[in-house]
């Protein structure tokens, strides 16, 4: 897989969007765009629900889910440039779901227990990031997901508010007031 | 850029960053309805389905609202005693798994007063087909080996030791060829029904535990193994105590073990009521366990078995509970089938015995449709993945039938 966290339109570009044909030859055509978009895209997204939902392995299903319903969601896409902006909302959507269902059963007292990180990775982790991480943990899932797709994925305010259904002006403000709750959180100032 | 977005852009990354390319799962192959889709998706220009889809789907909950106004009066009064076999049906998915056949017979390790003994038996009679018992030797586990006429079997070796063997036998269920596995002799006891293999024949999962735990070793207290049989490479995640891993099984690829186990946590408290089953990917370093695994139901008061689907995708988890009253014991068996990754309740079947104070345990068949459901002093039954019920295979006994580890 290639380590590629840059939007890429590239591997659907070749291919034609809208088959004329029932047959083998073009459903062999959708399995090797989907496997194409799988590896340039598919690194950048689990690291991106990695973020959001906080073990690699609940990350690395969220996102084989979201391009398993791709197959699904194909007939709905008419056009190729909106293939990567769905498949960020599939990860967000069903990071969602993962941290819903653990919400519940915290409430049934049964405890999702995350793998630990390695005993390896913990000694390279340095202690700011932690700090970070913890407090970024602690804020509304909302503030959690405007600051990973600005922070991270480095989306403009417009194709945040695309991508999660709000407005512009929400992203902004959400945006702000995560960013004031960090710093009190990390005692900086702003 | 203000300091706090500097620190967040790098803790980000960081974070990003220790996912690695190499380790992440490739994209699996597709299932039957996403084929369908892109069959539909390709066949361009009809609109038909945005209105047969909808009506289809109204039709299909409409049966669905009346099947249950006919049924709801058995599903909820739920399982009563008097009746031997009570599947409650409730949507299983059954079309996923393949229309296998039965296997024709069981193997097992029975505990007697002469000793352990390995037999296989026929699934239709329950009768004994073969006593393939090899002497001096203590068997300790068993588990089909890919299909249901190949199976490894654990015995203890010299110290604390585990020999592994493949035993191969006829369609009728009698003993072929006996062949030890190459360089698989493995530091500690494999315990009862602590062995899986993959439905593919090419991963072997085995918990061994430390027979010198007394002395001390209270962190070093087993292992549980994951060997390439083709290869005859191995890696291992130690474990602590109260861990005692059994109920093992494995994904057809071999790519994800689940396992009945207290955690591994080191503490001294061990006990049933802290049973939990735990899904550990094969692809994860070795090491200690608990740096890998990941609880997949919680904590369940009455957990007895479990099974992963051949997918796994989908966990069957056995609960057993005891009434006791009038000098009698009935015992409820309910198998609950969850999403392995969300822990959400897919279906849910029960059964109710008299005089059953047994410990069930899941053992899935190769084909993931038949899973076979057997305590340590009743008889066996199976449930039917497809035709969702419970079948006991007759002339169990009690009084002599003891299985200790048992694979189809």
């Amino acid at each position: 897989m290639q380590e590629d966290t840059t939007v890429d339109r590239a591997p659907h570009a070749s291919v034609t969007w809208r088959a004329s044909k029932r047959d083998e030859s073009a459903t062999g055509e959708v399995d090797a765009l989907v496997s194409r978009l799988h590896q340039t895209h598919g690194l950048a997204l689990v690291r991106m629900a990695k973020l959001l939902v906080g073990d690699q392995q609940s990350a690395e299903d969220v996102v084989q889910d979201a391009f398993l319903g791709l197959y699904r969601a194909m007939p709905r896409l008419h056009d190729p440039e909106a293939v990567l902006p769905y498949l960020r909302t599939a990860v967000l959507n069903r990071a969602r779901s993962t941290l819903r269902f653990r919400r519940r059963a915290a409430l049934r007292k049964v405890l999702h227990q995350p793998p630990d990180p390695s005993a390896e990775s913990a000694v390279m982790d340095w202690a700011d990031r932690q700090v970070v991480t913890a407090a970024v943990r602690r804020l509304p899932r909302r503030a959690r997901e405007v600051l990973v797709l600005r922070y991270y994925v480095d989306l403009s305010d417009a194709d945040i508010a695309a991508t999660l259904g709000i407005s512009r002006g929400t992203v902004s403000s959400t945006a702000s007031r995560a960013i004031a709750a960090l710093a009190r959180d990390l005692k900086e100032e702003l | 850029m203000n300091n706090v977005e500097t620190r967040l852009r790098e803790a980000f990354r960081a974070d990003a960053e220790t996912v690695r390319p190499e380790t992440i799962r490739p994209l699996p192959e597709p299932g039957a309805h996403a084929r369908r889709d892109q069959l539909r998706w390709l066949a361009d220009g009809s609109r038909r389905g945005r209105i047969l889809i909808p009506l289809v789907a109204a039709a299909t909950v409409a049966a669905i609202l009346a099947g249950v106004a006919v049924a709801a009066p058995r599903i909820w009064s739920g399982p009563t005693p008097s009746e031997p076999v009570n599947a409650i049906a409730a949507g299983f998915p059954g079309s996923a798994v393949p229309k296998a056949p039965l296997p024709k017979f069981v193997a097992t390790i029975v505990q007697s007063g002469t000793g352990v003994r390995l037999e296989t038996l026929s699934t239709k009679t329950g009768h004994v087909i073969a006593d393939v018992t090899a002497p001096h030797t203590r068997y300790l586990s068993i588990a089909a080996d890919g299909n249901d006429r190949t199976f490894i079997v654990a015995t203890a070796g010299p110290g604390c030791s585990t020999r592994l063997s493949r035993l191969t036998f006829s369609a009728a269920g009698r003993l072929q060829r006996t062949r030890p596995l190459q360089g698989s002799a493995l530091h500690g006891h494999a315990d009862w029904q602590a062995m899986a293999v993959s439905a593919d024949g090419r991963f072997l999962a085995v918990a061994s535990r430390n027979c010198k735990v007394n002395n001390g070793s209270i962190k070093h207290l087993g292992t549980i193994s994951l060997i390439n049989l083709r290869t005859g490479t191995s890696k291992g995640w130690g474990f602590r105590w109260p861990a005692l891993p059994t109920d093992l099984s494995l994904s057809a690829d071999g790519r994800m073990l689940e396992f009945v186990s207290n955690p591994s946590n080191g503490t001294r408290v061990g006990s049933d009521r802290l049973n939990q089953v735990w899904a550990l990917r094969t692809n994860s370093r070795s090491g200690p366990v608990e740096q890998h695994y990941r609880s997949v139901a919680g904590s369940l008061p009455t957990l007895s078995g479990a099974a992963l689907s051949p997918n796994g995708r989908l966990t069957s988890i056995l609960t057993t509970r005891h009434i006791h009253k009038d000098r009698t014991t009935t015992t409820t068996f309910t198998i609950t089938v969850i999403k392995t990754e969300s822990g959400h309740q897919v279906a849910k079947f029960a059964t109710t015995e008299r005089h059953a104070p047994g410990q069930g345990q899941l053992v899935p068949d190769t084909s993931g449709r038949h899973v076979l459901l057997f305590d340590f002093s009743d008889a066996l039954r199976w449930f039917d993945v497809v035709h969702q019920r419970i079948v006991t295979i007759p002339n169990g006994n009690p009084a002599i039938f003891r299985p200790v580890s048992t694979a189809w």
